[in-house]
């Protein structure tokens, strides 16, 4: 029986480990848990390669991924073992009442060649599962079936969690840039210290 | 506003600067790891695309990887003791078959002082249990296990998310010569299955570490855990 040859899963799941690693990375911010989930989930997939019959090998090797960093690192990440990323920066909340204006679409919000580490924190600074569906549509290009698929959720929240991740974002964006150069033009609902400042802290 | 649009946000996101792609060194990882895997699923290593290569070339395969292995064979096993490449197989068993069945851990404690006495009335050493937690390898439990025809102690430790248990017994000193004893220096192997292992010999007791982190981090943890004991 070929199927476990090395080179059959070899040839279909390898080309895909930048993929698996980019998601490993942008879901545990760090690079060493990246390449431990990356390995992982390679070794998950490998076993579990004889049930695998779909023509979709990234989506399934990135749902692997997934659920190996939400089902064993997050638990550990939540011990404040390594990394120290604070995924309770909870953009969530307050801002809703500073979305409310024109610029919270990406496809209208401008940002500079050398901006591209401004964008990164930015997104970085998402909640995971915000950040998740961005990386997914926006960075790997999937179809809303396959984010679903991957993330574990259904189609139509898909849709709604996207739309609310790039108001985020953008705003996330807007506020790394406004805090540099001019004051950002804002609904002001006075908002918490926390998040503003630590956005700011660029 | 003296913004330079270069370019949207939607398009900055999806022109590839933010993609974060694999480090070489992973990607060799990966794939020397899934070729251990695919070796220990097939446990022959000539799979069908090989024989149909024609049966010269096998014959000449073979020949040349019968001797590089022959070679090879006589370069590992006479190096550390015939003895200890047994050991260190019942190890590498051992610490598979505990892993598989969800940790066999007998004694759950990250406290030494708990896990120490544990191991009193169960076998006939006190090996000595020491807690590197500040070099990053906590202590997480213990258990009995069996090797070399005699019940061991084994300390099981934890580096981030990779476990490594520590197998600690007495030198057996009429069957080792002094020249084939392990040495005092951590030595490191490397087994078949990826796992990494390393031994040593300290105060009469040889010690055992073995782990699916890479050898850097046993390294690391041998000379944290003689570092602890030498006290």
């Amino acid at each position: 029986m070929a199927k476990h040859s090395p080179n059959r899963f070899d040839a279909v799941m390898l080309p895909h480990l930048d993929a698996a690693y980019n998601l490993a990375r942008w879901l545990s911010g760090s690079p060493t848990d990246a390449d431990d989930v990356v390995q992982e989930a390679f070794l998950r997939a490998f076993r579990y390669f004889d049930g695998y019959e779909g023509d979709n090998p990234r989506a399934w090797l990135l749902a692997i991924v997934r659920n190996t960093w939400f089902t064993e690192w997050r638990r550990q990440h939540n011990r404040a073992d390594a990394t120290p990323y604070d995924d309770s920066l909870n953009v969530d909340d307050q801002l809703p009442g500073w979305a409310d204006e024109s610029g919270d679409d990406p496809e209208k919000l401008a940002v500079r060649q050398d901006e591209t580490e401004l964008v990164h924190r930015a997104l970085a600074t998402l909640p995971v599962e915000y950040r998740e569906v961005i990386v997914l549509r926006e960075l790997e290009d999937m179809s809303y079936r396959d984010v679903a698929a991957v993330a574990g959720i259904p189609l139509g929240t898909v849709m709604s969690r996207l739309s609310r991740a790039r108001r985020l974002l953008c705003t996330a964006v807007r506020a790394a840039q406004g805090g540099s150069e001019q004051q950002a033009i804002r609904l002001v609902k006075t908002p918490p210290a926390g998040p503003e400042e630590s956005k700011r802290g660029n | 506003m003296e913004t330079k649009s270069n370019s949207s946000l939607a398009e900055k996101l999806r022109d590839g600067s933010l993609y974060e792609r694999a480090p070489e060194s992973l990607r060799v990882q990966v794939h020397a790891r899934m070729k251990a895997e695919a070796a220990r699923k097939n446990p022959s290593p000539w799979n069908w695309s090989w024989r149909m290569a024609g049966l010269p070339f096998i014959g000449g395969g073979m020949a040349g990887i019968g001797l590089c292995s022959l070679v090879f064979m006589t370069l590992l096993w006479t190096q550390p003791p015939p003895r200890g490449a047994d050991v260190q197989q019942e190890i590498v068993s051992s610490h598979v078959r505990a892993l598989m069945s969800a940790r066999t851990m007998d004694v759950l404690s990250s406290d030494q002082h708990t896990v120490k006495p544990w191991f009193n009335g169960r076998i006939d050493y006190a090996p000595p249990v020491v807690d590197p937690q500040a070099q990053g390898f906590p202590l997480v439990g213990g258990r009995l296990d069996y090797v070399d025809h005699r019940p061991v102690a084994v300390m099981i430790y934890r580096y981030l998310k990779h476990p490594i248990d520590l197998y600690v017994f007495p030198e057996d000193h009429g069957k080792n010569d002094v020249k084939s004893a392990p040495s005092s220096t951590p030595l490191i192997t490397q087994s078949d299955d990826g796992y990494s292992l390393v031994q040593w010999r300290q105060d009469g007791m040889v010690y055992w570490a073995i782990s699916d982190a890479s050898p850097v981090y046993i390294k690391r943890f041998a000379e944290a855990i003689k570092a602890g004991t030498r006290q």
